[in-house]
C-alpha cells in the first residue's frame, strides 16, 4: 500500500491522462490494487492504459471512487442519494460505466449498477423489459410465444 | 394526475433518447442482474426470452438466488381464525414496528392449514386432522406455485429442515409409541430411526431448524426441573442431548425456548426476579460456547408476566432481534416482539395486536423466496380442499407489488381493491396502469373469483349474456330493472350491433319475453332456481332466425 499522497496516472481510450490519488483507486479497484502490490506499476514513468474506457466514463468512475473514499463514514441515506444522482445517466452511459467498472473490478460500483438495472426492470411488463434491455430475438418459437402470451396475458 | 400513480419512487435514470438504441448486455451481466432479482419476479421473467428461461431454470442459478434472498427475508404467517397465509417484509417490520403488519400478498387456504416451518423458500404446511393432531404435511413453494404430495403422518414431535450434506430436505416424525421416522423429499422414502431419542420428555411439537439440525427443549423424565435441548442431526440421522447454558438463578416457572439467529442456536431463559436472557451458542454442540447475547425486559412487572416464553427468529444487520412470544393472557397466543439491541438502555417493543394461531404451532416463520422446486409439482388452480388458491396473478399497477384483494379491470390490469377504489373515488376515470388509457369506472372492475366463475376460455370473443336475478353493475352492458326503458333499449342495441361489447349482464325479470337478442351465442345462468324453461322462452325463440350463431346455455 502506498502513502495516500502518491498519485497514479490513468490513461483513457482518447489518451487523456487522469491523475488520481493512489489510495482512492487501490481501495476500489481490484486490478489496480494488484498492480500496485506486485510492483508492476512504476510511479515515475508508467501510466495505466485503459483502452476500453473513454474519458467521460473514466472521469465518472474516478468521481465515484473519490467520493466513496472520502465519504465512507457518511450515513447510508446520503450515500444512496449521491449514488442515485451519480447514476442518473442514459442507458448507454450506464452501460459504459458498467463495462469500465467490470474492467477495473470495482465491486461496489458494479453492484450498484446491477441493482440499478434490476430496478429498471422491476415491475415492468415483459414487452417493456425487452425494449429496455434491447432484446430483439427472444428465441421462443412463435407457438411457444403465443402459448406464453395466452397463459400469462397479464405479464405482457 | 396519472403521474403520481405510476410508481415515482424509483430513482432510475431517464429513459434513453429515442434515437439511440439501448446497448445489448452480455450474458454474464444479465446473470449478475437476475441473481439479484427476487424469486417471485424471476418466475415471470422466464418468458422474457429463451436464454433467460434457461438461466433461471439452471439449478446453480437457483441456489445462488437462494443465497442472495437471505438478505431480504419475509415473514410468512397466518392469524388465528383466518384461513389466509400472509407474507410481509421483515425489513419493513423493523423500520416501522408499530404499524400493523403490511400485507405483501396472501394466499387463501381451503383447509385448516398450519405453517410448520420454512427453509430456503420452501414452506412446510400441515393439515390438522381433528383439532389437535397433525394429519398430513406437504412442502410448498409459493413462488413457483408448486408443492409436494401430501404425506400422512402420525407424530408428537416433528420437524422440517435442510440436510446440507446430502443436499435434500427432510421431515422427521416421531412419537413414543410408534417410533421415529424420517422422510426425504425428492426420493420420497421413509427411513426408520433405530436410535431412541435421549430419555427426556420432549415438549411436543415442532423442532426448530438450525443449520442441519432440529432442536426441541425437553424435560428430564426423572427431574422435571432439569431441561435439555434434544438435537437431531439431519445428515447423520441421530439424536443427541445438548445442555442449556449454566444459569443458577433461572426462574423455573418459565419454559426455555430454542430459536435461531444467523444460523446459530439460541435459547431464551428467564432470570429469577429479572429479565429474559438471550443466549447464543456460537459453535454448535459446544457447551462452552454459550454466550449471553442480550438481557431484555428486566424492568417489567413480575406478575402477571408479559410472556411465558420467548423464541428468537431473526437478527437484522444492526443486531435487532425479531422474536415470537407466548402470551400469558392466553397460552395459545403468540405475539411478535422486536428487541432493539443497540439502544442503551436495552429496549424492546411489542407490536402486532393480532395474534398468531395456537395449538403448539406458532404459524409465523421467517421465509426467503426461492425458485427451488425439485420434487415438487405445479399446483393446479382448483385442487379443492387440498389446494392453496393464489389470489393474485400480477402486480398491482399502482404499487407495482402483488396486490391485496386483487381486482382486474376491463383493460386487463390488476390492482389492489383499495388502490383502485381510492383512485376512482378521486377524480380518476382512465386506467392508471402504465401505457394504458382505457376508460375506467366502478362498473369496469372485477374480482378474480367473479371472472373465473363466469368466463372460461371457450367463450373467446363470442357474445354472451349473463342472467342474474340481481344484476350487479359489472360488465360491458347491463340490463336490469333499475334502468329506464330508453336506457334498456340503448344497451340492447349496443349489444347487438357493437362488436366490442361481448358480455351483457341481465336480470331475469328485466330480460323477459319480447327481447330480441340476435347476437347472443352463449348464456350463462347464475340463478339456481329459475330453470332452462325460462331461458328457452327468453332466448331460444329469439335465436330461431339466427341459425349461423351457436347458442349454448351454461347452468350454474
Amino acid at each position: 500500500m502506498g502513502s495516500p499522497l502518491k498519485k497514479i496516472m490513468l490513461c483513457s481510450s482518447e489518451k487523456e491522462i487522469f491523475s488520481v490519488e493512489e489510495q482512492v483507486m487501490v481501495q476500489h479497484s481490484v486490478i489496480i490494487n494488484n498492480m500496485i502490490e506486485d510492483g508492476s506499476y512504476n510511479y515515475e514513468e508508467s501510466k495505466i492504459p485503459l483502452d476500453c474506457v473513454d474519458s467521460k466514463t473514466l472521469k465518472k468512475v474516478i468521481d465515484y471512487c473519490t467520493y466513496h473514499t472520502h465519504h465512507h463514514n457518511d450515513n447510508q441515506e446520503d450515500l444512496e442519494a449521491w449514488d442515485a444522482q451519480f447514476l442518473n445517466v442514459d442507458s448507454n452511459g450506464l452501460y459504459d460505466l458498467l463495462m469500465a467498472a467490470n474492467y477495473l473490478e470495482i465491486r461496489n460500483l458494479l453492484d450498484l449498477i446491477y441493482r440499478t438495472i434490476k430496478n429498471m426492470i422491476k415491475g415492468k411488463k415483459i414487452d417493456e423489459i425487452r425494449r429496455i434491455l434491447n432484446i430483439k430475438d427472444h428465441g421462443f418459437t412463435p407457438e411457444e410465444e403465443e402459448q406464453n402470451r395466452k397463459e400469462y396475458p397479464h405479464f405482457y | 394526475m396519472r403521474g403520481n400513480l405510476l410508481g415515482t419512487t424509483d430513482k432510475r435514470p431517464k429513459p434513453l433518447s429515442p434515437t439511440k438504441a439501448p446497448p445489448i448486455l452480455p450474458g454474464e451481466v444479465i446473470e449478475e442482474i437476475l441473481v439479484r432479482v427476487p424469486a417471485s419476479t424471476l418466475v415471470k421473467l422466464k418468458i422474457v426470452c429463451k436464454s433467460w428461461n434457461a438461466l433461471i431454470s439452471n439449478p446453480e442459478f437457483v441456489s445462488g438466488n437462494v443465497h442472495r434472498s437471505r438478505a431480504d427475508p419475509r415473514l410468512v404467517y397466518r392469524f388465528r381464525d383466518s384461513r389466509k397465509i400472509h407474507f410481509s417484509s421483515v425489513q419493513s417490520l423493523f423500520k416501522n414496528p408499530s404499524a400493523l403488519l403490511t400485507k405483501d400478498g396472501c394466499f387463501e387456504m381451503d383447509g385448516d392449514l398450519h405453517i410448520l416451518g420454512s427453509c430456503n423458500g420452501l414452506i412446510c404446511l400441515g393439515l390438522m386432522s381433528g383439532r389437535f393432531h397433525l394429519g398430513s404435511i406437504r412442502l410448498w413453494n409459493p413462488c413457483t406455485r408448486s408443492a409436494s404430495d401430501w404425506l400422512k403422518i402420525r407424530a408428537d414431535m416433528y420437524g422440517f429442515g435442510y440436510d446440507h450434506v446430502h443436499d435434500n430436505y427432510k421431515f422427521l416424525e416421531g412419537c413414543w409409541r410408534y417410533g421415529h421416522k424420517i422422510h426425504t423429499f425428492g426420493s420420497n422414502y421413509w427411513t426408520t430411526i433405530v436410535q431412541d431419542p435421549p430419555s427426556y420428555h420432549p415438549k411436543l411439537g415442532i423442532g426448530t431448524f438450525v443449520y442441519g439440525t432440529l432442536n426441541w427443549v425437553a424435560q428430564a423424565r426423572s427431574n422435571f426441573l432439569e431441561w435439555v435441548i434434544i438435537s437431531f442431526d439431519l445428515a447423520n440421522e441421530n439424536f443427541a442431548p445438548l445442555s442449556l447454558p449454566d444459569m443458577n438463578n433461572r426462574d423455573e416457572h418459565y419454559d426455555p425456548a430454542v430459536g435461531v439467529l444467523r444460523d446459530r442456536l439460541c435459547v431464551c431463559l428467564k432470570e429469577n426476579y429479572g429479565g429474559w436472557i438471550l443466549w447464543v451458542m456460537e459453535e454448535y454442540g459446544v457447551q462452552e460456547s454459550w454466550t449471553k447475547f442480550i438481557t431484555v425486559f428486566s424492568n417489567e412487572r413480575v406478575y402477571p408476566p408479559m410472556f411465558y416464553s420467548l423464541k428468537a427468529m431473526y437478527m437484522a444487520e444492526n443486531d435487532d432481534v425479531l422474536a415470537v412470544s407466548l402470551c400469558p393472557s392466553d397460552s395459545r397466543i403468540f405475539k411478535l416482539v422486536i428487541i432493539n439491541s443497540n439502544d442503551a438502555p436495552k429496549s424492546h417493543r411489542i407490536f402486532g395486536q393480532r395474534t398468531f394461531v395456537d395449538a403448539d404451532n406458532q404459524n409465523c416463520y421467517v421465509y426467503q423466496e426461492s425458485l427451488l422446486s425439485e420434487g415438487l409439482s405445479i399446483l393446479e388452480d382448483d385442487e379443492g380442499w387440498q389446494g392453496l388458491n393464489p389470489l393474485f396473478v400480477g402486480n398491482c399497477s399502482v404499487l407495482q407489488d402483488p396486490p391485496e384483494d386483487s381486482v382486474v379491470t376491463m383493460c386487463g390490469h390488476v390492482f389492489c381493491y383499495q388502490c383502485v377504489s381510492d383512485y376512482l373515488n378521486g377524480d380518476g376515470n382512465t386506467c392508471s396502469a402504465p401505457g394504458c388509457k382505457a376508460a375506467l369506472a366502478k362498473d369496469g372492475v372485477f374480482s378474480k373469483a367473479t371472472l373465473r366463475s363466469c368466463l372460461s376460455d371457450e367463450l373467446g370473443g363470442s357474445n354472451s349474456i349473463k342472467v342474474h336475478d340481481f344484476a350487479r353493475s359489472l360488465a360491458a352492458e347491463r340490463l336490469d330493472g333499475m334502468m329506464s326503458l330508453s336506457a334498456r333499449d340503448r344497451s340492447v342495441k349496443d349489444f347487438n350491433s357493437d362488436s366490442k361489447v361481448t358480455v351483457m349482464l341481465m336480470s331475469l325479470k328485466a330480460g323477459n319475453l319480447g327481447l330480441n337478442m340476435v347476437a347472443v351465442c352463449h348464456v350463462i345462468l347464475l340463478d339456481p332456481w329459475k330453470r332452462r324453461k325460462m331461458v328457452a322462452s327468453t332466448f331460444g325463440e329469439d335465436n330461431a332466425d339466427n341459425s349461423d350463431a351457436r347458442l349454448s346455455v351454461d347452468d350454474f
